[in-house]
């Protein structure tokens, strides 16, 4: 019965600077987007990116995304049909329960068409102002509502249970009552506490809190009352409530269970009480646990619940109505502090459980009777077997007694003058004592008119039979004034001396007469018998046999007698020691009781047979009860059958308590996780803004572009450079809008970026011209990265591009200037070496022989100017390379072919030795300026640092993987090919080896030697084969000679840097 | 036989003079025209062997006299001699009808003159 005043707070609020739009997160899951001014697809998607985690988030969380869209801040006309497109996305993308639109005009009619087109119409709403909106999206989900209609549900149902059982006593219903009619009823007092309990609920989910207040006091005071001695059971229905006794009054258990739910509305809506939730807690366990043992105690033993003289035991119906109250009260306890709604909580799962649970109770119920009945019918089965019993001894008995007294009656008529002694012996002779037992006394009875009299006593008198004296004492006692007299004659193993007349005795005589006009057995009614010395006075009957001689009418001379003791009759003819056997036998003709055997030991008997013994012309009535100690030897089965179902029922609450518990946990790590995306995604969108700054801000054309070439970025530099604005690009694939050629070819030349997707850097290297929108051409340097995820995976490429139109003309200028300056050089040189040469040769008469040398000299200077210049110029070249490389197949054999042969004079001169090994290598793609710049230089070293005889090997072949591992590169794609020119040569001295590729360096030996030189070959080579991809390195041993090896791939990395030579060269011209 | 005639187009006059003396004490009968224009007209005119044509000539480049020729069938051989030494200008100068094509500093006048001599 907990209450908090609701306010809707603001969990969280995302505005986005650009746009103007917020998204707000209030604490009762409402999303309110707000949309203002003019709206573009960018920004729809702005929101709609930003709604969706949050409407998933709350999906997670079970709760109902219920969205609020305002759009009462849209410029009417300014969504544009990519934004339509957008706006419907969000409508299909975005999960949501309830949407609620709020605005006015055109948009809104967009809307309502957008949602007619997603089939979400009817989760739809379209308010003309906020509040409606708010309260159509709260109208069922709010919490006080939901919690107030938990109340009202448990008002209700206890309200009902409490006017049935009214109704129940008004029309005497036990249905109505006690629900199970063996079980004890509602006390009506009970009844109606639970009428003013449901009615107060009810009204408390009305927020009236008073009637809750005084309804709890009066429930504690009843429950105080029921309680003590005092006593206001009786106050409705005060007769019949008498009449149950103990059951018609208050519980012990419901006047606790009263006091408890008392309190729990006293304490109800005093958020001042800070131990509120304790005290409610700790009622709802008091008011369930009552409940539920009350249940299942009824259920299952309600006997034991039963016991005399307890008032323990409240009705089943209370009991019930106890349960609802307490499991309302611990979900409204459990949830209330979550602050999430209570019904919402009681997830699914939940009333799932709830539902086994109660299911399996059932079929635990079911399982239980259904062996409980088995056992009971075998129980009454076992008990009427042995009722049976009981009855065939009595019968049994009856026959036996009377083929006795038959015996007797035999012998009788065989003589018409038995004696005292013949009796006797004849008697001894059954073994009475053995075979009869519970026979009181046997005796034989004359019968005698008083005519007979005299005689009679004279022949009894006279009879010497039994003793030496005969009976001289013989007389008749208590002699009734009938003229025909009934005299016990002969008394067998008995001292007393008989004579009494039985006629005087009413019931006895009865019994005589009867058996004499039957001529059959007789048994009389209850007679007494006078106390002894050792006995008190007792009880019991006798059996007649009539002694008739045939004839008409018969002769009745007498009758045997045999008289039986109630209390021994039986003795020996059933097992009267049976526990849980109750037997009672009452003479049906005087009412007396024959037999009263109790072993019940109090136990309420729950069998009973009820026979009419008919013998001896006597009625008895036989009463057989057997309690459940007849049950007791039957089977565990019911016991089992409920020990394993309240397992099972155990086992579903744990499995469900470990799932809730599991669902808490989930929960609460969704909730961590989304707030963790929340502040990733805040973070992200600051670093976002603060990437599109810097994207802004630099110089270069960036663009990214997805897995599928889909432009997703597109800075402002590249806005510029290609002509295209971002809005154009973004969300095209890269080549419908930047056309990226080579300018030679006039091809497409997206290589790069197909190898970047591919999952390979392209460096910054000039691949051609881009297109702009304009159609000019832009020379452009560019590279291409791709942009992998954490697991390695390319999600897409950046592609960096540069307007190299500045450089490229700074370039131009630079060859320009070299070609002329190396043109400008050479023109002199070339005058000199000619004129020198015609000199040496004598075309201008013969020189003195110091003048020939002068003039050599001259023309050797000359010459190595000439070298020096062309070095220059390769080196000047290799440095302004991006603009003259132009790789093409080339054929490096046919270049050491070309250079050997150029060497040919000097090798010649020299008395080398050249040797080739040239193996067939595929033709290299590179430059092949710069293939031969590398054969040349080291071919010409080797010659040049080799003395005369020595040899030179010179190898070509495809390299191999010691090759490629040994040169230190990496294996790309392409295989890589070995050039090695090995010589017998000075060689390199050990501390000029870490130099020898410096620019203008050389080794000291070389120097000495005064081999020409300009220090740049090596310089070069090394340059060269590096921007190649491929790596030139050496082995020197000094006096012994040198290996220099380069290794390269044979496509060098960069296969279509070839756009601007063409136009430079134009111009150089 | 006659003299081979060798046309030097070269506006550098002490490489034509080099040229010129080489030529002539060489055996050859050898006239020297000062810039493009002029060679392309005496090569039009006169009936030369072999024409030695320099590139960058004031008035009329190589190039150009190069293409002029290209349109005429009868053609002396023609050895470009340049000192430009950007692959390029070779392979456009082969294209363009030159024979072949040396850097002048790095060319000794006996290999000159032994291409003459060699030429048909």
């Amino acid at each position: 019965m907990e209450d908090e005043e609701i306010t809707i707070r603001v969990m969280s609020r995302q505005p986005n600077s650009d746009d103007g739009n917020e998204v707000i997160v209030y604490d009762n899951g409402t999303i309110l987007a707000v949309f203002r001014g003019s709206q573009t697809h960018t920004t729809i998607n702005a929101v709609a990116d930003r709604l969706r985690p949050m409407a998933e988030a709350a999906r997670l969380r079970g709760q109902k995304v219920h969205i609020l869209v305002d759009v009462h801040g849209i410029a009417s006309a300014s969504i544009t049909s990519r934004g339509r497109l957008q706006a419907r996305a969000l409508l299909t993308n975005v999960p949501f329960d309830k949407l609620a639109v709020y605005g006015r005009g055109p948009v809104v009619t967009l809307i309502a068409y957008l949602v007619r087109r997603t089939h979400k119409s009817r989760r739809a709403q379209f308010f003309r102002n906020k509040e409606k909106a708010l309260k159509w999206l709260e109208k069922t989900e709010s919490r006080q509502e939901r919690r107030a209609s938990l109340s009202f549900i448990c008002g209700t149902s206890v309200l009902a249970i409490g006017l049935l059982t009214l109704i129940g006593w008004h029309i005497n219903n036990p249905y109505l009552m006690s629900w199970i009619p063996e079980l004890r009823p509602m006390n009506p007092v009970s009844a109606l506490m639970l009428v003013l309990l449901g009615a107060s609920f009810m009204t408390y989910s009305a927020k009236k809190v008073t009637q809750l207040r005084v309804v709890g006091w009066i429930t504690i005071t009843v429950g105080l009352i029921a309680l003590s001695p005092l006593s206001i059971d009786t106050l409705l229905y005060g007769d019949r409530v008498m009449a149950l006794g103990i059951h018609g009054q208050i519980a012990n258990s419901a006047a606790i269970c009263f006091i408890a739910i008392g309190v729990v509305a006293l304490v109800a809506h005093r958020p001042k009480l800070r131990s509120r939730r304790v005290i409610q807690a700790a009622m709802a366990v008091v008011i369930g646990g009552m409940g539920l043992i009350n249940v299942f105690g009824q259920l299952y033993a309600y006997e034991w619940m039963y016991e005399p003289g307890t008032n323990f035991v409240m009705s089943f119906n209370l009991a019930i109505a106890c349960i609802v109250m307490a499991i309302t009260l611990m979900i409204l306890i459990a949830y209330s502090k979550v602050g999430i709604n209570a019904l919402e909580r009681v997830s699914r799962i939940s009333l799932l459980m709830a539902i086994v649970l109660i299911l399996m109770q059932v079929v635990t119920y079911a399982a239980w009777s259904q062996a409980t009945a088995r056992n009971t019918t075998e129980a009454r089965t076992a008990f009427e077997a042995h009722a049976q019993t009981i009855e065939n001894a009595l019968q049994d008995r009856f026959t036996m007694y009377s083929n006795l007294l038959y015996g007797f009656q035999g012998m009788f008529l065989a003589s018409t003058d038995v004696t005292q002694g013949e009796f006797e012996s004849y008697y001894k002779s059954v073994r009475v004592e053995k075979n009869y037992p519970g026979l009181q006394t046997l005796s034989f009875i004359s019968k005698v008119d008083d005519k007979g009299i005299p005689a009679f006593l004279q022949k009894i008198r006279s009879d010497k039979s039994l003793h030496v004296v005969g009976n001289p004492n013989f007389k008749i006692l208590q002699q009734s004034k009938l003229d025909q007299h009934y005299v016990i004659t002969y008394i067998a193993n008995s001292t007393s001396p008989g004579g009494t007349d039985l006629g005087s005795n009413s019931s006895r005589l009865l019994a005589f007469q009867q058996a004499e006009v039957k001529n059959m057995p007789i048994a009389s009614g209850s007679i007494k018998f006078a106390a002894t010395t050792t006995s008190p006075v007792q009880e019991g009957f006798f059996i007649t046999v009539p002694v008739a001689y045939a004839g008409a009418p018969t002769k009745v001379i007498g009758f045997v007698n045999a008289v039986f003791n109630y209390g021994t009759f039986f003795t020996d003819a059933f097992d009267a020691s049976r526990a849980g056997l109750a037997v009672n036998i009452i003479d049906a003709n005087d009412g007396k009781s024959v037999l009263h055997l109790n072993n019940t030991g109090g136990e309420k008997a729950i069998f009973t047979s009820e026979k009419n013994i008919n013998v001896a012309n006597r009625k008895w009535l036989a009463t057989v009860s057997g309690t459940a100690d007849f049950a007791k030897p039957r089977n565990g089965v019911p016991l089992g059958a409920l020990i394993t179902g309240q397992i099972f029922s155990l086992l579903l609450v744990i499995i469900f308590l470990v799932q809730a518990r599991g669902r808490k946990e989930a929960l609460e790590l969704v909730d961590a996780v989304t707030k963790d995306l929340q502040k990733e995604r805040n973070q992200a969108v600051a670093s976002d803004q603060k990437s599109r700054a810097i994207l802004s801000s630099i110089g270069d054309g960036v663009f990214v572009v997805d897995a599928k070439g889909i432009i997703t970025v597109f800075n402002r530099a590249a806005e510029t450079i290609s002509g295209y604005s971002a809005d154009e690009a973004i969300g095209r694939p890269y080549g419908e809008v930047l056309r990226f050629e080579s300018e030679q070819t006039g091809k497409p030349n997206t290589q790069f970026i197909k190898r970047a997707l591919g999952g390979h850097m392209t460096a910054v290297v000039n691949h051609g011209v881009i297109v702009r929108k304009d159609g000019k051409f832009i020379p452009i340097a560019d590279s291409a990265a791709p942009i992998r995820d954490t697991s390695e995976a390319v999600l897409g490429a950046i592609i960096v591009f540069r307007d190299v139109t500045k450089e490229y003309e700074l370039d131009k200028a630079k060859s320009e200037f070299v070609s002329l300056t190396s043109h400008q050089l050479r023109t002199p040189l070339s005058a000199i070496n000619w004129y020198a040469e015609m000199l040496i040769k004598g075309d201008a008469g013969k020189m003195t022989k110091t003048q020939d040398a002068y003039v050599k000299e001259i023309f050797e200077g000359s010459k190595r100017m000439g070298a020096l210049v062309n070095a220059l110029l390769d080196v000047s070249r290799l440095e302004i390379d991006k603009l003259t490389t132009q790789p093409e197949p080339t054929d490096v054999s046919t270049i050491i072919t070309t250079i050997s042969k150029e060497l040919k004079v000097v090798i010649k001169n020299r008395q080398q030795t050249l040797r080739m090994h040239v193996s067939d290598v595929q033709p290299v793609i590179a430059d092949p300026r710069q293939l031969r710049m590398i054969v040349q230089n080291l071919i010409n070293n080797a010659v040049k640092y080799t003395p005369d005889k020595g040899v030179i090997n010179v190898t070509l072949r495809k390299a191999t993987g010691d090759d490629i591992a040994q040169a230190g590169v990496k294996q790309e794609e392409a295989p890589y090919w070995l050039f090695s020119v090995q010589d017998t040569g000075y060689g390199i001295p050990k501390d000029d080896q870490s130099k020898i590729f410096a620019k203008l360096f050389r080794a000291e030996n070389a120097r000495a030697l005064n081999v020409e030189g300009t220090g740049l070959g090596l310089f070069i080579v090394k340059q060269v084969v590096e921007k190649m991809g491929g790596h030139v390195w050496f082995e020197s041993i000094e006096s012994v000679g040198t290996t220099f090896y380069v290794v390269a791939p044979i496509e060098t990395r960069h296969t279509d840097q070839n756009v601007y030579n063409k136009g430079i060269t134009k111009r150089s011209e | 036989m006659a003299a081979k005639r060798v046309l030097i187009v070269e506006d550098e006059r002490p490489l034509a003079h080099a040229l010129d003396l080489k030529l002539k004490h060489e055996g050859f009968d050898s006239v020297v025209a000062n810039n493009g224009k002029d060679g392309l007209d005496l090569i039009l005119s006169g009936d030369f062997d072999v024409v030695l044509l320099d590139m960058m000539m004031p008035v009329m480049d190589g190039f150009q006299v190069l293409k002029e020729l290209q349109s005429h069938d009868k053609r002396p051989v023609i050895f470009v001699l340049s000192n430009l030494s950007q692959r390029e200008d070779e392979a456009r100068v082969i294209e363009a009808g030159a024979r072949k094509y040396f850097i002048k500093s790095d060319t000794p006048l006996s290999v000159i003159v032994e291409e003459v001599k060699n030429a048909k």
